[in-house]
């Protein structure tokens, strides 16, 4: 029968019990060698021995700094110390634990040694991160978001209201003007609601992954351009060679449609404007001599509902945001080269056999 | 003292269809007072400062109130509210920001930044001569003051 009696009799059942648990846990005597450890800990560092000074297994000529120790003996409970250690052969990938130390004592109280919990907390701390960083796009957003919804409904509010107050004594003229503009509020509403819609999708959705054929992807694109292009006197051009690329091909598509958009969107106005697609292996990149943008405008570029000065009324400032989204769901990097009056390179590479 | 200044509001606002609705608010209501509107911050401080196309004191007088939008292309209705209220000889003209969302952060920052009073949009007869009645009393204050210093 399972009694208390009959556990205490079982030594063998503590290791068996800590090897189910997933903290390492280690008990270390006075001298700081290791008398048992359980299973995690062992997985940990496989190198680790019983009877090793558990610092000297680890690489250290002293006990470690942010042990404790040598102060949980005189402690009357645990210690709990959030620590973070750099790991790897470079010493360069972050480790969160969260280390619990506490005194083993004989009958007499007496500390005969120590006992070192540790939580491996980076899971955590890297999901807390994200968490963070993923409310602030949120609060940034709903601020953004409640300006530009705001914004057309106040209009809408005021031609309607202006409507009402002039009744059958309006002349046709204005009842007409009112009309438009409500539309082209309710217009303005509709195309952020789809934008919003767009974006929620590359973030929930998954990519439909495909080999893609580059170079005909942006022939193509190029070409539909070119009409564009030409009615303000700008060149499109595509350099290199473009090989097969693992993507979604309706994303990538709308990553260099956007790109070139807005290369002639603030090239309005450049003389000779030059807008150039090219590729290096799985590195791409659109490159205009268009009037570039400022440090502030560069700096949050990718963030949402950023605007920069001349990118007309219909623009709510989310497109580079899609596009950061977009690159980053290809497990890709997106960085940007510009100075204002000396044009503007978008480059971004795709790895999409590792994408989500 | 020159009253004529005290007759021009600046208004510095972006949005075609809310300009018309502000127009027409202060219109109805009775206003006569000329209405200069600026769609930029950038050009705002360009009017206050008398530069380029604004250099004609005649043509751009000071305002004697200035309503300035928040959320502003080129130079941002912050940074406009921050140049003049810096500067010794603007910083006694009355800003009115106008908000579309009444953002507290947004209120506070302008509050921080010197800005006289808010008017979250649409902009009403009523409620903006409500804010300019405190306002007013700033000025006379103002005015007293300048007497009694040049009497």
């Amino acid at each position: 029968m399972l009694d208390d009696e009959f556990l205490s009799q079982q030594p063998v059942l503590l290791s068996a019990c800590l090897d189910l648990l997933p903290q390492e846990i280690v008990f270390i005597n006075r001298e700081y060698s290791i008398i048992r450890m359980n299973a995690s800990k062992k997985k940990q560092h496989p190198t680790l021995k019983t009877g090793m000074k558990c610092f000297k297994a680890l690489g250290f000529s002293a006990p470690c700094d942010f042990c404790l120790a040598a102060q949980a003996e005189k402690m009357e409970t645990y210690i709990k110390n959030p620590v973070c250690i750099m790991t790897g052969p470079k010493k360069n990938k972050p480790r969160h634990i969260n280390i619990t130390i506490a005194a083993v004592r004989d009958s007499e109280k007496r500390a005969r040694g120590f006992i070192e919990i540790i939580d491996n907390v980076e899971a955590l701390y890297q999901s807390h991160n994200q968490l963070e960083y993923l409310n602030r796009e949120y609060e940034s957003v709903i601020y953004a978001l409640s300006h530009d919804l705001r914004s057309p409904l106040i209009s809408i509010e005021g031609f309607s209201r202006k409507l009402q107050k002039l009744g059958r004594t309006a002349d046709p003229e204005t009842f007409e003007h009112c009309l438009r503009r409500i539309h082209a509020n309710v217009e303005t509403m509709n195309n952020l609601v789809n934008v919003l819609l767009d974006t929620s999708r590359i973030i929930t959705g998954k990519l439909d992954l495909q080999e893609v054929d580059m170079q005909n992807l942006v022939t193509h694109l190029a070409e539909d351009m070119r009409l564009r292009a030409g009615e303000q006197n700008a060149e499109v051009r595509v350099e290199g060679g473009f090989p097969p690329q693992l993507c979604d091909k309706i994303r990538i598509q709308q990553v260099f449609s956007n790109l070139i958009d807005n290369a002639l969107k603030h090239g309005r106005g450049t003389d000779n404007l030059e807008i150039e697609i090219g590729a290096d292996a799985n590195k791409y990149w659109v490159k205009d001599n268009g009037p570039g943008m400022s440090p502030e405008i560069k700096d949050k570029i990718f963030e949402p509902f950023t605007q920069s000065a001349n990118s007309g009324d219909n623009s709510f400032g989310m497109g580079m945001n899609i596009i950061y989204k977009i690159i980053r769901k290809h497990n890709g990097e997106i960085w940007i080269e510009t100075e204002e009056g000396g044009g503007t390179a978008v480059y971004f590479t795709i790895k999409a056999d590792s994408a989500e | 003292m020159d009253y004529r200044q005290l007759e021009t509001i600046l208004l510095v606002e972006d949005n075609e269809d809310h300009i018309e609705h502000t127009m027409d608010a202060l219109h109805e209501g009775g206003l006569v007072n000329k209405i200069i509107v600026i769609k930029d911050g950038k050009s705002a401080l360009d009017y206050m400062y008398r530069r380029g196309e604004y250099a004609d004191p005649k043509e751009s007088p000071r305002p004697c109130l200035v309503l300035l939008d928040v959320k502003l292309p080129k130079t941002s209705g912050f940074e406009v509210l921050e140049t003049l209220k810096k500067d010794p000889a603007l910083q006694l003209i009355p800003v009115i920001l106008l908000t579309t969302t009444g953002n507290k952060e947004d209120i506070e920052r302008g509050a921080r930044l010197g800005a006289n009073d808010y008017i979250v949009k649409p902009v009403e007869f009523d409620s903006f001569m409500h804010k300019v009645k405190g306002l007013g009393k700033y000025w006379a204050l103002i005015s007293n003051l300048t007497d009694l210093l040049y009497a």
